[in-house]
């Protein structure tokens, strides 16, 4: 079963320079609980093709469809809605609220779906033990180590148990020993509560990762396998 | 967690701003608020004065001014009774009770005291000489259609209401508490006036006004006794304020010009200009602090929804709904317009105190319903200096790796 699926997803910058394919014609499936790894030359579209699967970013042309649902043009809201129900993000500069503590950054996306606070404590608590953070729940992102915070965004990407997870070159910012902690990470989700990983990385350990490595060059596909 | 704990913690977290984006507010609402209640307490005095007074305005001889009246000294100048009549029969309006009077001071048993001859009926006695006493009836002063403004706390609108004194008969007279005392009389005593005798028919609780220095007869008697027939040293006039200020002295001159016609105590007439004053300022300042306060918020908001740009892109990304980041400023903006409306009522509150008696001579204290007013204007400022931030950062980009700094 296909989780996502394009056809000829296109993404165009307009710029007063002129226009920037950042993709172009994207066509794709992907099965549910695959480990897709996205490479690439830098500019080379990986980003924008992550975001506009995530429903972050309007394609041009083209469309996408999540659990064959399509989504190219659903409102604003309707993408809002697909995204905390759906779908988990980490980010290469793991982007959490520098004034919330561990917890309340991963109860967040349960208090947008209405979770009780009780529940909400208790899943982002049992999440945060997963990750290895059991002790850290009320520090704050400032107060933990590169590696700590990513787990926490890990952790926040987790607790809604989302069905997709979009990770923009989560290990960018890690050494190597803690990129391979957080891509086992990764890969354990993946498998055991299968759930679809999308992975944009630079380095090449990152993507052999990858059940399913997609090749980007200049906005196409170079090459899947 | 939920979006108002989200607000609240961001907020808590940045005290420091919050506390400088509030303070054009917080002046601006206080200023408001310490002109109101001392405004309000300045009126309660006006009203609390006139109701010493018991009339308030003054139709005099000539040649008298307001002090000479109540000096009443033996050859003070008169003016004839049919002036009473002349103020009934003209269009005046709000000048139903007038009550004339002859006063003239009179020496008995070697004390000085002044001797008031007042008209039964149509005497317009301050409440508080009345009041506890229940003598006489129930007297009201037609007014002139009021203009609106200011129900609650002042005199203008409300009606003045005075007892006035319902039968004196030739023989009887009142004594005011002080004359009592001095000449230790009590009730159904008699007393002797120049040559006439009086039976005294009620000692009047004491004021703290001149009243308790004078002792009441009927006009006509004191008219007689004195040997001073048809003439009277002075019509008392309970005026209503909006009369008053409708122009009502200038037409009572017009018919009586060779008399002296003026408001009972220069202090209550520069007092009721001071508040008319006051009212203007803080609409004044209102106006003002809509407009600053407004733009102070929004400026704070402005700045601080940019600098949270990449925040509100991280909640956009998880799935925060635009109307969900509107709601989170905007519940912002209400607890900043909260705290601001608190602090400026407090603010205010608490400089009305110190000031009261410095610039208006007053005592006041904390007005309660103000702290709604306060609240009220100053979510409303907030919000509205909220609006097209909030507006602006409902439709920020989700958060993405790319529009880092
Ligand atoms: N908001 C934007 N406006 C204009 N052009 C953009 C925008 N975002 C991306 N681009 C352009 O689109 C192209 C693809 O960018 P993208 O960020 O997807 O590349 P990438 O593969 O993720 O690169 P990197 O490995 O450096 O992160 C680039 O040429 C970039 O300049
Ligand atoms: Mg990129």
């Amino acid at each position: 079963m296909n989780i996502i699926c394009t056809h000829n997803l296109t993404k165009t910058y307009s710029h007063k320079d002129g226009t920037i394919d950042a993709i172009k014609d994207i066509t794709l499936d992907v099965e549910k609980g695959c480990f897709v790894t996205i490479t690439g030359p830098s500019g080379s579209g990986k980003t924008t093709l992550l975001l506009t699967l995530a429903g972050l970013i309007r394609p041009t042309s083209g469309s996408f469809s999540f659990l064959e649902q399509d989504l190219t043009k659903v409102h604003d809201s309707e993408l809002a809605k697909f995204r905390r129900r759906n779908v988990g993000f980490i980010m290469q500069s793991f982007a959490l609220i520098p004034y919330l503590t561990c917890i309340q950054n991963v109860m967040l996306p349960l208090a947008l779906i209405k979770t009780s606070n009780q529940k909400q404590i208790e899943e982002a608590k049992s999440v945060l033990e997963t990750v290895g953070l059991g002790k850290r729940l009320n520090h704050l992102p400032r107060e933990l180590s590169a590696g700590q915070q990513q787990r926490v965004a890990i952790a926040r990407a987790m607790v809604n148990s989302p069905s997709i997870i979009f990770a923009d070159e989560p290990t960018g910012n890690l050494d190597p020993l803690l990129s391979v902690e957080i891509l086992d990470f990764l890969k354990e989700i993946n498998q055991k509560n299968n759930i679809t990983v999308i992975m944009v990385t630079h380095s090449p350990v990152a993507a052999d990762y990858g059940t399913v490595k997609i090749h980007l060059d200049n906005g196409e596909i170079k090459s899947i396998n | 967690m939920n979006l108002f704990k989200l607000v609240w913690i961001e907020l808590w977290n940045k005290k420091s701003q919050l506390i400088s984006s509030l303070m054009a507010i917080v002046i601006g609402i206080g200023v408001i608020v310490g002109i109101r209640t001392i405004n309000v307490y300045s009126e309660k005095a006006v009203a609390v004065k006139l109701d010493n007074l018991g009339a308030n305005i003054l139709v005099l001889p000539q040649a008298t001014s307001i002090d000479d009246y109540y000096t009443a000294d033996i050859d003070a100048p008169t003016i004839p009774m049919d002036y009473v009549e002349k103020i009934l029969t003209s269009d005046i309006k709000g000048v139903d009770n007038l009550s004339p009077k002859l006063t003239r001071r009179v020496t008995i048993g070697n004390k000085k005291f002044v001797l008031t001859g007042i008209q039964p009926k149509n005497e317009i006695a301050s409440k508080p000489l009345w009041q506890t006493t229940n003598f006489g009836k129930e007297l009201q002063t037609a007014c002139a259609p009021s203009t609106g403004e200011n129900k609650s706390h002042g005199y203008e609108d409300e009606k003045l209401k005075r007892k006035g004194v319902d039968s004196l008969k030739y023989e009887e007279c009142l004594l005011g508490a002080q004359v009592a005392k001095a000449l230790k009389l009590k009730e159904k005593d008699k007393l002797k006036i120049l040559s006439k005798d009086f039976i005294v028919a009620k000692l009047l609780d004491e004021t703290g006004t001149v009243d308790d220095d004078r002792i009441f007869v009927n006009l006509k008697a004191a008219q007689d006794i004195l040997g001073i027939q048809d003439q009277i040293s002075a019509i008392e006039i309970m005026g209503c304020c909006n009369a008053i200020s409708d122009g009502m002295l200038s037409k009572l001159r017009n018919l009586l010009p060779d008399t002296r016609i003026t408001t009972v105590g220069q202090i209550v007439s520069t007092q009721i200009e001071t508040n008319k004053m006051m009212k203007k300022t803080s609409i004044i300042f209102l106006i003002i602090i809509l407009f600053v306060g407004s733009i102070s918020i929004g400026n704070y908001m402005w700045a601080n929804v940019n600098e949270r740009r990449k925040e509100i892109g991280i909640l956009r990304m998880i799935g925060t709904y635009k109307s969900e980041i509107y709601k989170i400023l905007l519940m912002k903006a209400f607890i900043l317009g909260l705290i601001g409306g608190i602090l400026g009522y407090l603010l205010g509150t608490i400089s009305a105190y110190y000031m009261g008696p410095i610039f208006a001579q007053i005592q006041v204290s904390a007005i309660p319903i103000f702290i709604v007013w306060s609240i009220l204007i100053s979510i409303g400022i907030s919000i509205l200096g909220s609006l097209i931030p909030a507006y602006f950062a409902a439709k920020f980009e989700p958060f993405s790796n790319i529009q880092e700094d």
